[in-house]
């Protein structure tokens, strides 16, 4: 075989230097050392795949939601809810009572729209049906005609602020049980709107309920974030086989490591 | 043991490694008060951000640590060492201080015909 033929100027030296290529390749696999980086590489993708499979799961677990309850389960009248209730999906069905509605404050150019829906028997239950950049928008005009199906959040009011500027007709600093002010009972506490049928329109951005649901939403996006980077784990095993076998390969055939710094780029721009 | 890149690529992959172990550090630091602030204090309900945070920013850390690795040409012990401290709570700040005192010794021991500045 010539000493440097560079590949395709000759086929046949380079088809014989491959197939000792792959015996070196063999041979060195075949050695205590690679026999158990081998099985080690393999144990960790094995177990990375795995706890990878098993974040998924809770990513997916977390997203399976309750069916919902019914409302009256969980906010009553002259009563808060109790605090496991915070955040528990609710169902409920009514009418929208827009002259009974509260446009919230919920920080700057942030409104929460919440309107009683009033069942055919028992309390009406404020319902935050979407949050508006303004309190002209739409949404606060209009409201779903005739008795509407409800899912949402069961939330409890928020705490008093106390006496403050007085605001526009129609809206409140606080969502509390004195932003109302209606002629029929109301439950204590809110439900932010999930789904409705018949579907809401105008749409608007949901209200993220504060309390009881937050958590479990983003913990699911972290579960989610670990399944991919332990899949990516496995991949960097992978990788570092690899590079730990062309490393051995390099040193087998007594290829100088001790590369001089110009030439060692030279001879081996793939690797640096 | 030789070096086998040229010493200023080594200097900078030592560069990159430094930054992301005290990044990876600092945000498992920040994860640990967070999750104190959680669970020990109640105050905070969830630590998600952060933890989010530091998984992907370790990816990170553990990219630049086999690439600094893999031209040191350290072996497999060291590896595993480089890559668990980015897991531990100040473990990754010494073992920061630990690798550039052994690049660093591996440089001083290296021949250096053309050390370009960089």
């Amino acid at each position: 075989m010539p000493p440097s033929t560079r590949r395709g100027d000759d086929p046949t030296g380079t088809g014989t230097r491959r197939v000792a290529y792959r015996g070196r390749v063999r041979e060195l696999l075949r050695t205590p050392r690679w026999i158990g980086l081998t099985a080690l590489g393999l144990v960790l993708i094995v177990a990375f795949g795995a706890l990878s499979w098993w974040q998924w799961q809770r990513a997916q677990r977390e997203r399976e939601v309750a069916p919902p309850a019914p409302v009256a389960e969980i906010l009553v009248v002259g009563a808060a809810p109790a605090e496991e209730d915070y955040g528990v999906r609710v169902r409920l069905s009514g009418v929208y009572d827009l002259g009974g509605q509260v446009v919230v404050a919920n920080g700057p150019s942030a409104y929460w729209v919440v309107t009683p829906l009033r069942p055919a028997t028992g309390p009406a239950v404020p319902v935050a049906r979407g949050l508006v950049r303004s309190p002209q928008d739409p949404l606060v005009s209009t409201a779903t005609p005739g008795t509407v199906e409800v899912v949402g959040f069961a939330q409890p009011y928020e705490g008093d602020p106390g006496p403050g500027a007085p605001l526009p007709a129609g809206q409140a600093e606080r969502l509390t049980a004195t932003a109302f002010d209606v002629g029929y009972p109301l439950v204590e506490g809110w439900v932010a709107l999930e789904s409705q049928v018949p579907a809401a329109d105008p749409t608007a951005e949901p209200v993220r309920p504060p309390l009881g649901v937050s958590a479990p939403t983003a913990l699911r996006w972290q579960n989610a974030s670990y399944a991919v980077q332990w899949v990516l784990f496995a991949g960097f095993v992978v990788f570092l086989w690899v590079r730990m076998l062309r490393d051995d390969l390099r040193e087998a055939r007594g290829e100088s490591l001790r590369a001089a710094p110009a030439d060692g780029a030279a001879e081996r721009p793939e690797v640096y | 043991m030789p070096v086998t890149a040229p010493v200023p690529v080594v200097e900078r992959a030592l560069l990159r490694y430094r930054v992301m172990a005290f990044v990876v550090g600092t945000m498992l630091l920040i994860l640990v008060g967070a999750m104190l602030l959680k669970y020990v204090f109640g105050v905070i309900d969830s630590t998600s951000i952060v933890a989010i945070g530091h998984g992907w920013l370790y990816m990170i850390y553990v990219l630049v640590s086999l690439d600094l690795l893999f031209r040191m040409r350290w072996g497999f012990g060291r590896i595993v060492f480089v890559v668990i401290s980015g897991t531990i709570p100040f473990l990754s700040f010494w073992c920061e201080h630990k690798v550039t005192g052994w690049v660093r010794a591996e440089l001083a021991d290296a021949p250096q015909p053309d050390r370009a500045p960089h």
